[in-house]
């Protein structure tokens, strides 16, 4: 008997009819609904059926000592032995372990899991709705072993840092392929890290998702070769149901965010150095507040001052008699509580041929900025399946999604939120921040001028640092994505055993993005006004032609085979227009923003257009033996445009994996399953597009510290080669990886437990490799270094009570990987991104991302070299400082099931990783920082950083610290010195533990369904609470460790003025009709 | 199974054919189609022109003028230079700025313009830029690459003893000056933005820096020789122009005024105390006034004292920059004249100088109610003189008058730096700057970290910041 390998619910079963039993009956869910399309199965034959649209269901088995198998999905598998019994209810019980019992492969098929011989993860639908997320990628933390979610910040629509299984490529990138309904789609993170930007990805509807796949290894995702050496993650959208009467759904959720975490700063202490008051400093390191005489301070109204935005007005200070600080002040004037409101609705609905499943959703959130932080997002789905004959079917899954966000510019630069409000001193009044400086009492106004602490009389055209409010409320920086994620799949399946389909997506998206600038921002890019408009379209079309057949080889045998062809083309075209130096005032406030506020020459235009083509054809063959061993070959040829002249035109990638059920073997009555898995893959990257030819280009000189002369603005304006020299025989990069692992299930499935050690190597790696200037040019992209991964994970579940009406079960997840780069072709080291004291770094014989910088001199022995005054010196040479790579990461859930209550707990923790505290580091060295007006007195002389003596008795502002050669003090002079960040500070001194231990998720909930909800016209009504992110335990002071600089980058592990992190508490209400 | 063969053996070789087809559209798919893929000597060529001039007036003369004491570092990066903690990858950028920007594009125009068949004028032009830009290379870091400079041949170009670089730098200069003078192969009109391809200029130029480099290597008669024949017009300056374009502004006014690094530097008070005409220690006389100067100079404000970042100041917008000037020349006349010929030939020059700056000299739209620099006689530098209160040889007394102008009027180049180390052990003429910490003055740029990591033949041990060059020996 010939079958279609894969069953799905509209597969047509061929019954033969030879049985000798005839039995019928009904299958039912926990509130005895009928459950459409559950699978019948007589056990070890291909007979079987689905339940009609009022769960009934009739069959024909061989005899009466048959095994029945009823499936569906998100319910637990029923074994039924048929007996003398004729007529049947089965009560079917949801599946609250979230193992899934059916995997989806690369390609976008099901598979039985039990079959597959490489590790798999499946996220359900259920549990991204739980994690109560404003977006996917942050619905996956803690969800699955190897994946590792690296937040950006609490910025709304703040994009995620995806890696699965480490980092197995040099450089940018480095994140796993995303497909959706079988077609890869754009996951990108476009633009400057000072920014927080997007993930792509986040554009699908939570709602909207059925399924999500991870394919970690090679084995798994080999079949998309060059477009997987990260992994991929298979995205299933819901479908509608055949055979099933209109449902539809109404859900809201509200959402209540706070700052997480807030930095300690100190309010003893002034502004000024060595303890003397000074509304110039850029220092906190001024007199005592508490020591000042109270009353109204002493102003010079005689000449120069300021009126700001609300006509206060601003004289130059004689003495600072006032006491009043005003840390709360000026944080509660940038910051507030976050919220978003999600509305969404969905429908679905079938008969004999066909079903519909229809979505509309809304989310609005505004972020805990209190100006121009906010995410918006619309969605519209219509998936659409159609029998057309008994041979065709029409899939149509189309989506529309709207983003539009404004962000808040962060992290290292003057212009940003935190670097200027968490540098202010206490005793700053902050309320001013615009407004007209006057020279004299006689003088004319000069307007809009831009004060800060750094300036407080507005008196330069230079802030220094940005106003917190100047940042939130003069800068403005909108994103508005239009984007359209369309897929056609037509299917003929001419014979039983034969199927072969078309699948065809388009994945297009369009991004408008407007900056602008109220002329005096601090950064001088932004000083004298910047508007710029950026459109980007960017599109990817995949086809694939699949034939797959399947053949039974006597009763114990059964081969399968797929062929298939794949072409993948994607486009970007982006254009944008910038100005500077407006010639009429215009602020983001008001309507203006035009292109021509500027001189031509102050006016710049961008165009860039991008093309990258690939194309494979693709085979997998699976041959089962004895419903025991399971082995699935594949093979990708493939070709991209990216490739060198000089290079092999195609290249292959090969897996194979095997699955061994041993369950026969072992006779005992704890023992529900066993399996032996092994796989062997080789995956791939690309060259990036245009790296292997020499190009001309119009360069603008960057002056270091400084300005920028751009030739085109010269004479009849310049080309020249440029400093990449060009290579034509790139090739792809090549990751090899094996993997062993084993699925165990005892005590009648109860107690799962699933391992997997795996170790990978990619080759070939892409590397920038510097040139020495003095041949002429500075890079040139070249094959050759080497990475490898080896890791370890661990998945184990218990059901610990599983009744019908009480339900309680554990979940433990463990990942370990350990990163090693073993060949960077002499290049001694190369950065990946972070500060210029501090940043993550490639470096041979580390880790991936290791964090360089300047460090503590050691002598041969490795003991620290002091000087003569005790304290530690500085090595002239930086080196790696710390690794922020985690030891291994875990989480931690649990589920109760109460009658109709439920309550999930998700604990999630991050272990062993470093993290460089450069904002504390600046914060000590500006004298903002809490512990920093820490006062000590001294029982006897002690020596600070420069050598004074610092006599017994006397109080002094400082600790006291041994370092080895006895106490010193550590002063304002330790922490303006090596102490601090600037003029050299020693940035080892601020590495620091950044493990943590968080409880992601808390969620209670209560579903209702009975009589009253009935006559009300519902189906069911369930109501949640969730709290996000509620609890943390870490060492690490003042912002969530999980936060990165860099955005969404694999250069992590540095803390940066970077924007807050978040907690939230959210309520929502769904209604079944 | 029959069809099931067919398909698949068909879909293969389908597809192993189209494969390659499909993905190279005949070969270009992968050629960027934002940028060209060639370009002509005339473009390059300004390429070359504004890379000098990041390497001329950009952070290398701010650097330098750190070490040389015209400028002090408060707060952040030039703060730690200030205090002459360096490392070798704070050098990357400016090593770029020597090979690549300007160098390397100069060398190109010049291999652009061959191929086209150009000879003379064109080439001479491009080989001048290409020994501005090595002259300035070798006086800042000592040995460096000449004859395997750019070479696709040479994976680790080997570096050459500083003297012969200076050497390999004059004869490149003495070719230049012979393409300058072939009459024909001027390059196409608004392609040289200095000159706009007037030979008579850059010959100028071209001895001028004959002469600069002469006096780095201590050769002053053949400085003075070649001096003779340098720039002798304010006209014939080689000066960065500027405009009111962002991104072709003044790059003193893009650090100082537009930047957000300029709080972090400014001008040292010695350099103040020495200009300021209210200060104890000016040197304005009777037959000096510096108001002017000081005023076209510098400015105070809420950071310090800084270059004058308004209109008809230094670092105004749209204010050219000096790279190898007409008072430089006078000034090298001066001390060159002083040294290899006698006090009068050396007075005489100043004097020249003097009245140049009596007329305005090189400021913007100046006030000349506030300058005033009467000639010198003999007698001014005759112990008890105005110009040698302190009982010096009156040889001496002029020569320390001109090192102390050339000090001022090269405020802001990288010539100040060459001008200290080269007379650090005059002690009695020198200017008499002191280190900012330690006992040493700082004698080099150091080797960027780029070159270490990928150029086997950088010296090793690497010479330190207070290694003195060859020259200064």
């Amino acid at each position: 008997m010939i079958k279609s390998l894969v069953g799905s619910i509209f597969c047509l079963f061929v019954i033969v009819a030879h049985a000798q039993v005839d039995i019928s009956g009904k299958v039912v869910d926990a509130d005895n609904a009928a459950i459409i399309g559950a699978n019948i199965i007589e056990q070890g034959t291909s007979n079987g059926t689905i339940t009609d649209i009022d769960g009934n269901f009739r069959l024909s088995v061989l005899s009466n000592q048959s095994v029945l198998e009823i499936r569906s999905v998100g319910f637990k598998v029923i074994n039924q032995k048929v007996g003398t019994q004729t007529k049947f209810t089965f009560n079917m019980e949801e599946d609250v372990t979230e193992l899934g019992e059916v995997v989806i492969t690369a390609l976008g098929f099901e598979k039985n899991a039990d079959e597959v011989g490489y590790a798999n993860t499946q996220v359900k639908s259920e549990t991204i709705i739980k994690a109560a997320e404003p977006n996917i990628l942050n619905s996956l933390s803690g969800k699955a072993t190897g994946v590792n979610i690296r937040r950006n910040s609490g910025d709304p629509g703040a994009g995620a840092y995806i890696q699965l299984r480490g980092a197995s490529t040099l450089g940018g990138g480095g994140q796993p392929l995303i497909v959706v309904d079988g077609v890869p789609i754009s996951n990108d993170n476009v633009g400057t890290s000072q920014i927080a930007q997007q993930s792509r990805l986040n554009d699908i509807n939570p709602n909207d998702i059925q399924n999500v796949s991870i394919l970690k290894g090679a084995p798994a995702a080999a079949l998309w070769g060059t477009a997987a050496l990260n992994g991929a993650i298979v995205i299933t959208t819901k479908s509608g149901k055949y055979n099933q009467k209109l449902k539809v759904s109404v859900k809201s959720t509200y959402s209540i965010d706070e700052i997480n975490r807030r930095f300690p700063l100190q309010s003893r202490f002034g502004q000024g150095n060595n303890g003397v008051y000074n509304p110039s400093a850029r220092d906190s390191w001024g007199d005592k507040i508490a020591d000042r005489s109270g009353g109204a301070d002493e102003f010079d109204t005689s000449g120069e001052f300021f009126v700001d935005q609300g006509g206060r007005t601003y004289y130059p200070i004689l003495a600072k008699n006032s006491q009043e600080t005003f840390n709360d002040e000026n944080f509660d004037q940038v910051f507030q509580t976050g919220h978003f409101f999600e509305n969404s609705v969905s429908m679905t609905a079938g008969n004999e041929t066909g079903n519909v499943f229809f979505s509309l959703s809304d989310m609005d959130q505004e972020g805990i900025i209190a100006n121009n932080s906010d995410y918006r997002r619309t969605t519209a789905r219509l998936n659409i399946e159609q029998i057309l004959n008994d041979k065709i079917t029409l899939n149509v899954r189309s989506a529309y999604t709207k983003t539009t966000s404004n962000r808040i510019r962060r992290g290292a630069q003057s212009s940003g939120l935190y670097l200027g409000l968490l540098r202010t001193p206490a005793d700053f009044e902050s309320a001013g921040y615009r407004g007209s400086y006057f020279e004299g009492p006689d003088a004319s106004p000069i307007e809009n001028r831009h004060r800060s602490y750094r300036s407080y009389l507005g008196g330069s055209t230079n802030p220094v640092y940005n106003h917190p409010l100047w940042t939130t409320k003069e800068q403005e920086d909108v994103a508005d994505v239009d984007r359209f994620i369309n897929n056609i799949k037509l299917t003929y399946s001419p014979t039983d055993w034969l199927e072969v389909f078309a699948r065809v997506g388009l994945d297009t998206y369009t991004e408008e993005r407007v900056q602008f600038f109220t002329p005096g921002s601090a950064s001088g890019t932004f000083r004298t006004g910047l508007f710029e408009r950026e459109i980007r379209k960017n599109s990817i079309l995949n086809t694939d032609l699949i034939a797959r057949a399947s053949q039974r080889i006597g009763s114990d045998f059964n081969l399968s085979a797929l062929v298939g062809f794949n072409y993948n083309q994607r486009q970007l075209v982006s254009s944008g227009n910038e100005i500077a130096n407006f010639i009429q005032f215009a602020d983001v406030s008001g309507r203006t923003r035009d292109m021509d506020n500027a001189l031509p020459e102050n006016r710049t235009a961008t165009s860039v257009t991008g093309e990258t083509r690939t194309a494979a054809v693709y085979t997998e063959i699976t041959f089962d033996a004895f419903d025991q061993l399971y082995v699935t070959g594949t093979l990708r040829s493939e070709a991209v445009s990216t490739f060198g002249s000089q290079a092999d035109p195609t290249f292959l990638f090969p897996s194979i994996s095997v699955a061994w059920q041993f369950t026969d073997l072992i006779d005992a009555k704890f023992f529900s399953f066993g399996k032996l898995r092994a796989s062997y893959g080789e995956v791939g990257q690309a060259p990036g597009r245009y790296a292997t030819n020499n190009e001309i280009v119009q360069p603008s000189y960057s002056d270091e510290w400084g300005g920028n002369l751009a030739v085109g603005l010269y004479g009849t304006g310049g080309f020249t080669p440029g400093v990449a020299l060009g290579n034509p025989n790139l090739r792809p990069e090549r990751k090899k990886e094996f993997e062993i692992g084993t699925d165990l299930r005892f005590l009648d499935n109860r107690l799962t437990f699933s391992g997997t050690y795996y170790s990978n190597i990619t080759e070939d790696l892409l590397l920038q490799v510097p040139i020495a200037n003095t041949r002429g040019y500075d890079r040139s992209v070249s094959n050759g270094a080497d990475i490898e991964n080896q890791g370890l994970e661990l998945d184990f579940g218990y059901s610990i009570i599983r009744k019908k009406d009480f339900n309680l079960g554990v979940n433990f997840l463990y990942t370990k990987n350990t990163n090693l780069v073993t060949n960077l072709l002499d290049v001694e080291t190369l950065p990946l991104g972070g500060l210029s004291a501090v940043n993550a770094r490639i470096v041979e014989g580390q880790q991936l991302g290791v964090l360089f910088g300047s460090r503590t001199l050691r002598d041969d022995a490795g003991n620290i070299v002091l000087d003569r005054n005790g304290f530690p010196q500085q090595d002239e040479e930086e080196g790696v400082i710390g690794d922020p790579n985690p030891d291994w990461r875990g989480s931690f859930m649990t589920s109760l099931k109460y009658k109709n209550f439920s309550l999930n707990l998700l604990f999630e923790t991050f272990q062993g990783a470093d993290i460089y505290a450069g904002t504390k580091s600046v914060l000590y060295n500006l004298g903002t920082w809490g512990a920093s007006a820490t006062e000590t007195t001294t029982n006897q002389n002690l020596l600070d950083y420069n050598g004074n003596v610092i006599p017994a008795g006397s109080t002094f502002r400082g600790v006291v610290k041994d370092f080895g050669a006895g106490p010193v003090a550590l002063t304002e002079a330790w922490y303006q010195g090596d102490g601090g960040f600037f003029s050299g500070g020693n940035d080892e001194l601020f590495i620091e533990d950044g493990s943590w231990t968080r409880l992601r998720e808390i969620s209670l909930s209560y579903r209702m369904n009975g009589d009253l909800i009935k006559k009300a016209g519902f189906e069911s009504v369930q109501v949640t609470a969730t709290g996000r992110n509620l609890f943390l335990w870490t060492e690490f002071e003042g912002n969530d460790p999980d936060t990165n600089l860099e955005g969404v980058s694999p250069a992590g592990g540095i803390d940066y003025f970077n924007n807050p992190s978040t907690r939230s508490y959210v309520f929502s209400i769904l209604l079944n009709f | 199974m029959k069809l099931f063969n067919k398909i698949l053996l068909g879909s293969l070789v389908f597809s192993f054919i189209a494969c390659e087809n499909l993905v190279d559209g005949e070969g270009d798919i992968n050629i960027n189609p934002n940028n060209p893929t060639s370009t002509g000597y005339q473009n390059i060529l300004i390429t070359a022109e504004v890379g000098t001039m990041i390497l001329q007036n950009g952070e290398s003369a701010r650097r330098a003028g750190i070490f040389a004491g015209t400028h002090t570092g408060i707060d952040r990066q030039h703060q730690g230079y200030t205090s002459y903690t360096v490392t070798t990858p704070d050098f990357d950028d400016l090593w770029d700025d020597v090979f690549i920007n300007s160098y390397r594009n100069a060398k190109f125009s010049e291999e652009a313009a061959i191929e086209e068949g150009i000879t003379g004028v064109t080439i001479g032009i491009t080989q001048v830029l290409q020994a501005l830009a090595l002259g300035t290379g070798t006086s800042l870091y000592g040995d460096i690459p000449f004859d395997e400079l750019i070479n696709v041949a040479f994976e680790n170009p080997a570096f050459e003893p500083q003297t012969t670089v200076y050497s390999k730098v004059q004869g490149l200069l003495d070719i230049a000056i012979v393409n300058l003078s072939a009459g024909i192969g001027r390059p196409a009109s608004g392609a040289d933005v200095f000159f706009d391809g007037d030979p008579e200029a850059w010959t100028q130029v071209a001895y001028t820096l004959k002469a600069r480099y002469h006096m780095h290597t201590g050769e002053y008669d053949l400085a003075y020789v070649a001096a003779q024949n340098g720039v002798n017009s304010p006209e014939n300056s080689l000066n960065a122009p500027h405009s009111n374009a962002l991104e072709a502004s003044n790059l003193n006014w893009q650090f100082f005024a537009n930047g957000s690094r300029g709080p972090d530097l400014v001008v040292s008070d010695f350099m103040i105390n020495l200009v300021s005409p209210s200060s104890a220690t000016s040197r304005g006389n009777a037959k000096t006034n510096e108001t002017g100067r000081y005023n076209f100079l510098f400015e105070s404000n809420a950071i310090g004292f800084q270059p004058n970042q308004s209109p008809n100041g230094l670092a105004g917008q749209t204010v050219s920059e000096p790279i190898t000037s007409y008072q430089e020349n006078l000034l090298i006349l001066a001390e060159s004249g002083y040294r290899s010929a006698d006090f009068n030939t050396g007075l005489g020059h100043l004097n020249d100088f003097r009245s140049f700056m009596a007329s305005g000299g090189y400021f913007v739209e100046p006030d000349l109610t506030t300058v005033q620099y009467d000639d010198y006689v003999a007698a001014d530098f005759d112990n008890g003189g105005i110009e040698n209160q302190d009982g010096r040889s009156s040889g001496d007394a002029l020569l320390r008058e001109i090192l102390e102008e050339r000090y001022i009027t090269l405020f802001s180049q990288i010539e100040v730096f060459n001008d200290t180390r080269r007379t650090e052990n005059e002690t009695i003429v020198r200017v008499p700057i002191s280190p900012n910490t330690g006992d040493n003055l700082p004698q080099r740029f150091i080797y960027a970290q780029s070159e270490i990591d990928r150029n086997s033949n950088t010296p090793d041990p690497l010479p330190k910041l207070f290694d003195k060059t060859e020259v200064n020996q």
